[in-house]
């Protein structure tokens, strides 16, 4: 697996900020193989335990894929908004088939240390979670594209605001009423006994 | 139920502008704004309630879970590799150092563990080289407690080390597990110890012992692992001369510097910290952590950061480890000191020396352990008859099997010698809290800025750990504190400078709730409740206890002075009514200020005088609803209350205002929260800023007239469950074990396959937890960021019924044992102790009264249906009898009768039978059924021993069950076939503590 050449997700995501959707569609899975492939770079590299910080790993994979000549500040808002949703399949996904797995369904797991029973206990929130957010987009996919990039992406209010051309203000009346509206999704499972 | 696009904007709208609404005026907005559309409403009636409870919720990026993911998708892709002739099985773990798999020797065919080093440790070929020297060395000298290395190599980029596979897990793993007995600790760190020694005469220092190095075989034998890792990342000593300038300057470069893989300086010698040369000396310094630690459950120097806990390693003495667990001998304790001293010069020497001393510590154990067990007969007998008198010594019976890991030891022990024989090695330590005591400052961060009082440093003024309220004097030189000790209260005055202290009043069976200097310093106010009565009196004395003087009865809390000294406040409770009460300060003209009703009255606590005379302060408890307690400001001119905070509270204790009244200090638990704290509250606006960030508990609160200096009681619990076959204190036997937890209380039960459920503050919060009846298998079921709290087995064994408020209402809930098909129970609000009728037709609990006032019983049909209410008198905490036909509980007769017990019908209606039985006159104090229905079985106290007594529930004398010699119980169950009895006991300790504040 190689790094995609900077020019071809530059000139994907100018396509992309032009209305073109298909430029997304390519451009999601390259960026999503580039988070992966660094972090796991990380991982090789530093003492296990590590923390890693998400934002850290999306800014790093901008500077990397991100063709800077072109000095396109809006490239690197759509990039985050592009980043931010590959990390919530990269952390669903793999919460999904951890439940999977744990239901039954093959895969094998392992007893590892203690970072990864944290993955265990919070598989299930963020199932939970993304479960919540699909529904919230289905009455304000604003609301949703906000806690993509709030939660998963981790950009401030104003990094937010400039990724979807909104006012902070607004994002943080947004982000205030998604937080509540999940709250209470996530209660009502709960409440149900579905956790 | 769809909602239209223009209702989402409506709701949209209407949820803004609901948030500023006062929660309080909420309904009246909503029935107004929402004009008749009932969807819209119930929209933005929800989402406004669970914004109160989003705070936090999803405010931080995922980033554990994240590293967590990546690196177990990092590890999966090794499965299968070959590094030289070694392919890999399957991951073991991670440690600080690298990644850990088992892999299989290809030529020989066995199997071996793989670590992987990470990249950034081995970039420098020479520290690679050095390593490399170390560890072989190390491996070579063969000794059975070092791991075997078969190869260090490389593959590609990677290096890699392949040892001896070990069958068990490493130290870290095992403490994780469950609480490590004194003789097994003991016997790992001599072996640890062992390798360690052969690895010194061989020239090789080890330079990062701790847990995760040390591995324990299935066999008990001991192997410690990564000799001279720790050189792949030391940083070059070239560097570290500029950081020998100073502490503060290691600090900083620590902290600063997280790239580095240290990822704790918890096991770290003073002198490694200090980037100074380090030899075998270090060794002992860190396996005297490891050691303490083990003993202790947890490390002898803490802190939230890595800054703080150097900061530990290098100024603060540990804690005492009697303070952790009583019974730990005078000897253990001073091989521990010695092994933990900051100066090199003055620690063992030779790690030998300090295996040696183990070694003769672990025969005098063993030793006194065979001896207890010939003398048990004897003192079984002598432990039945006697009532544990004051001073008696506390031999046998406890000490039994493994003396210092069971039973009994009386704090009040007589002093052991410092090279003691085997009596010490019996002895309990607890005697230490005073023989090794230590005034211990703290250096804390201070970060109000608006309210005048920093906290400067705060120094432990006694250390009997039985101090229970305390007042400082106005020019903060002289401390008064009431002294607790065998049923008794007696009043010390002490000099904070000094140290002197004398006996203002002799131990007397009485109560004091509280006492006050007069403004000039020369006189002390005391508010008393005496034994055989239920009125508490005023007294006035000079300092020193002379000339007392009787003032006037029914004050009902400690008094406050004004700034001018002419007048006092006090809160005096009338039936219902708790009334504000302002007088002379001869208790002549008194005014009724204001009055507050119950449940939502004035607390019994100190009011205090703001500085200008024009406010006084005083806690409110409201125990309405979601109750909590919030701190009130009262006129003195009309009686009118304002807000001092806009905090609610889980517990206000007291409050004191600042000298230049620019706030108040509060002690007082946040929501949530587990003890009291110190905070500071801007006046007549500003923030709110915790002073202390302990996990001590704070109570009471009195503060020197330039506002410098503060005196507060810091107290910790220790309280651990206990389980004694047949009910034999002798054989009891502790299987949870650390501070600050308060295991078992208020929830403790057996599941139908003898495993025991409780409640732990272990996590932070109140939650369920589940274990084997050894202390095994213990894991947290509840998981919401709530109070979890009341948990009982349904009588099939099925599942767990407990009290929660994880929807913002307390209400009951149920859930299977694993912790799973959670279900909400009952709907109400306000509902608590729940209890299931064998036939698992009726959930029986206590909920408020229709109209909110009082507590009563009340049962619901679990397979729906309305609650019928049981009792029409205040009644609390019901558990029911085994045939499900009775229910016993506490009560009151009138609202502000005291607390008796009733048995009632499970259809209610009034007590069949009602008990004054002795113990805490709470209502929430445990009253149990005896295993057969035929008794009540309760807590008694005697000279601050508790143990469980019965009572013929139709008549006859009572009974004592138990014969424990020391420590308080404050719950207890009987197993479902009544063989073992589950206890939640421990000791609190608590001292008065001087606060100051910079100037």
């Amino acid at each position: 697996m190689t790094t995609p050449p900077a020019n071809e997700v530059t000139q994907l995501l100018h396509d992309w900020s032009q209305g073109n959707h298909e430029a997304l569609e390519r451009l999601m899975p390259l960026v999503h193989a580039e988070l992966r492939r660094m972090a796991h770079r990380h991982m090789a590299r530093q003492s296990p335990g590590h923390t890693l910080q998400t934002t850290a790993l999306i800014n790093e994979a901008y500077l990397r894929l991100v063709n800077h000549q072109e000095k396109e500040w809006q490239n690197r808002s759509h990039f985050f908004a592009v980043a931010s949703q590959a990390m919530r399949h990269i952390l669903v996904d793999y919460a999904r088939s951890r439940q999977a797995a744990r239901n039954g369904g093959g895969a094998q797991v392992f007893p590892l240390d203690e970072a990864v029973s944290i993955a265990e206990e919070r598989a299930a929130e963020l199932v939970a979670l993304d479960d919540a957010l699909r529904e919230l987009a289905d009455v304000d996919v604003r609301k949703c594209r906000i806690v993509e990039l709030r939660y998963f992406g981790g950009l401030s209010v104003e990094e937010a605001a400039e990724v979807l051309s909104i006012s902070p203000t607004t994002v943080m009346r947004d982000w205030n009423m998604a937080k509540a509206w999940l709250r209470r999704a996530l209660d009502r499972r709960e409440a149900s006994g579905q956790e | 139920m769809k909602i239209s696009p223009e209702q989402w904007q409506q709701i949209e709208r209407l949820y803004h502008e609901g948030a500023d609404v006062a929660p309080a005026e909420r309904i009246a907005w909503l029935d107004q704004a929402c004009g008749g559309d009932d969807v819209v409403r119930r929209e933005v009636e929800s989402l406004l309630a669970a914004n109160a409870r989003a705070e936090s919720f999803i405010e931080a990026p995922p980033n554990d879970l994240a590293a967590a993911v990546l690196a177990d998708e990092h590890q999966r892709t090794f499965i299968g590799q070959k590094f030289s002739h070694y392919r890999i099985l399957s991951p073991l773990g991670a440690g600080g150092m690298g990644e850990v798999y088992l892999a299989e020797d290809t030529i020989l065919g066995r199997k071996v563990a793989l670590k992987l080093l990470p990249e950034d440790f081995t970039r420098e070929r020479e520290r690679v080289q050095r390593f490399k020297q170390e560890a072989r060395a190390a491996s070579a000298l063969n000794h059975p407690n070092i791991i075997t290395i078969f190869e260090i190599g490389q593959n590609d980029e990677l290096h890699f080390i392949a040892t001896e596979f070990i069958d068990g897990r490493t130290l870290r793993r095992r403490v994780a597990d469950s609480p490590v007995p004194l003789r097994e600790a003991i016997d790992i760190v001599i072996q640890a110890a062992a390798a360690l020694s052969a690895a010194h005469d061989a020239g090789i220092v080890h330079r990062d012992v701790k847990p995760e190095n040390i591995m324990l075989r299935r066999d008990g034998y001991v192997k410690v692992l990564d000799f001279g890792l720790v050189k792949l990342i030391e940083p070059p000593r070239e560097e570290a001369v500029t950081l020998t300038g100073g502490d503060r300057a290691t600090e900083t470069k620590l902290n600063t510097d997280p790239g580095r893989a240290i990822g704790t300086p918890r096991y770290m010698s003073p002198e490694q910290i200090r980037a100074q040369e380090v030899d075998a000396r270090t060794d002992i310094f860190s396996l005297g952590v490891v050691l303490y630690e083990l003993i202790a459950g947890q490390a002898p120097f803490g802190g939230a950061t890595p800054s703080e806990v150097v900061a530990a390693i290098l100024h603060l003495e540990p804690r005492p480890l009697a303070r952790f667990s009583p019974e730990v001998p005078a000897e253990l304790e001073r091989i521990v000191r010695k092994a933990l001293r900051k100066d090199r010069e003055e620690r063992y020497q030779l790690v030998q020396e300090l295996r040696t001393d183990l070694k003769n510590f672990q025969g005098e154990m063993e030793f006194a352990a065979r001896l207890a067990s010939a003398r048990l007969p004897e003192t079984a007998a002598r432990s039945a008859g006697d009532d544990a008198a004051p001073g008696t010594w506390p031999s046998g019976a406890d000490t039994r099997a493994t003396p210092a890991l069971s039973g009994e030891v009386s704090l009040s022990s007589p002093p052991a010698s410092p090279r003691p024989g085997r009596k010490a090695a019996m002895a309990g330590g607890a005697l230490l809290l005073a023989a090794l005591a230590f005034a211990g400052i703290y250096w804390m961060r201070v970060c109000s800025r608006e309210a005048s009082f920093q906290m400067e440093r705060l120094i432990r003024l006694t250390a009997t750990g039985k101090a229970a309220r305390v007042a400082i004097s106005p020019d903060g030189k002289e401390v008064l504190y009431s002294f607790l000790d065998a049923g008794q209260e007696s009043l010390r005055l002490r000099q904070v400078d000094t140290g002197g202290e004398i006996e203002t009043l002799p131990p007397e069976k009485v109560t004091y709730y509280g006492m006050t200097f007069s403004p000039d310093g020369a006189l002390v106010y005391y508010t008393r409740g005496e034994a055989n009565t239920s009125v508490n009196v005023l007294y006035q004395s000079t300092k020193y206890g002379g000339s007392p003087r009787r003032l006037c009865a029914n004050v009902d809390s400690p008094i406050g002075f004004s700034p001018d000294g002419l007048q006092i406040a006090f809160v005096r409770q009338r039936g219902r009514d708790r009334q504000l009460v302002v007088a002379d300060s001869a208790c002549g003209g008194e005014r009724v200020l204001a009055v507050r009703r119950q449940p939502d009255g004035f607390r019994l606590r100190g009011p205090a005088w703001s500085p200008d005379g024009k406010w006084i302060a005083v806690a409110v408890e409201n125990l309405t609803g979601t109750a909590f307690h919030t701190l009130v400001g009262v006129s003195v001119a009309d009686g009118a209350e304002i807000p001092l905070t806009t905090q609610r509270w889980e517990i206000v204790n007291q409050a004191a205002w600042l000298a230049d009244s620019s706030g108040l200090l509060v002690v007082a638990t946040e929501p949530l929260g587990y003890q009291n704290q110190l905070w500071s509250q801007a006046w007549p606006k500003g923030p709110l800023r915790r002073i202390t960030k302990d996990l001590n508990g704070y109570a009471g609160l009195s503060i020197s007239a330039d506002a410098s200096r503060v005196a507060t009681v810091q107290s910790e619990r220790f309280m651990s469950i206990w389980v004694a076959p047949e009910s034999d204190a002798a054989r009891a036997v502790r299987i949870t074990t650390g501070a600050q937890r308060d295991d078992g209380i208020r929830g403790l039960a057996w599941t139908s396959d003898g495993r025991i459920v409780y409640r732990s503050f272990a996590g932070g919060n109140p939650n369920v937890w589940i274990m084997k009846a050894d202390g095994s298998e213990n894991r947290q079921l509840s998981t919401s960021a709530h109070q979890n709290t009341d948990p009982m087995v349904s009588p099939d064994g099925s599942y767990i019924a407990w009290s929660s408020d994880r929807i913002g209402v307390r209400n009951i809930w149920r859930m299977n044992l694993d912790g799973g098909s959670v279900r909400q129970l009952t709907q109400g609000g306000g509902e608590w102790f729940p209890q299931v009728t064998p036939d698992d037709k009726w959930l029986v609990y206590q909920a408020l009264a229709q109209d909110e006032l009082d507590r009563l019983i009340w049962k619901m049909p679990l397979d729906g249906g309305a609650p019928v209410q049981l009792t029409d008198y205040p009644s609390y905490a019901p558990v029911l009898s085994p045939d499900g036909k009775l229910i016993v509980c506490n009560y009151r007769e009138r609202p502000e009768a005291p607390v008796k017990t009733a048995v009632l019908s499970i259809d209610g209606g009034p007590p069949l039978k009602t008990f004054d039985l002795p113990g805490a006159n709470l209502p929430d104090r445990p009253v149990r059924w005896t295993p057969d229905g035929s008794a009540l079985a309760y807590i008694k106290v005697a000279d601050g021993v508790s143990n469980i007594w019965s009572q013929p529930w139709r008549g006859g004398p009572p009974k004592q069950l138990t014969f424990f010699k020391s420590e308080e119980i404050l719950n207890f169950a009987w197993s479902r076939d009544g063989k073992q009895l589950a206890l939640a006991r421990g000791v609190t300790v608590s001292d008065v503590v001087l606060i100051s504040s910079q100037r």
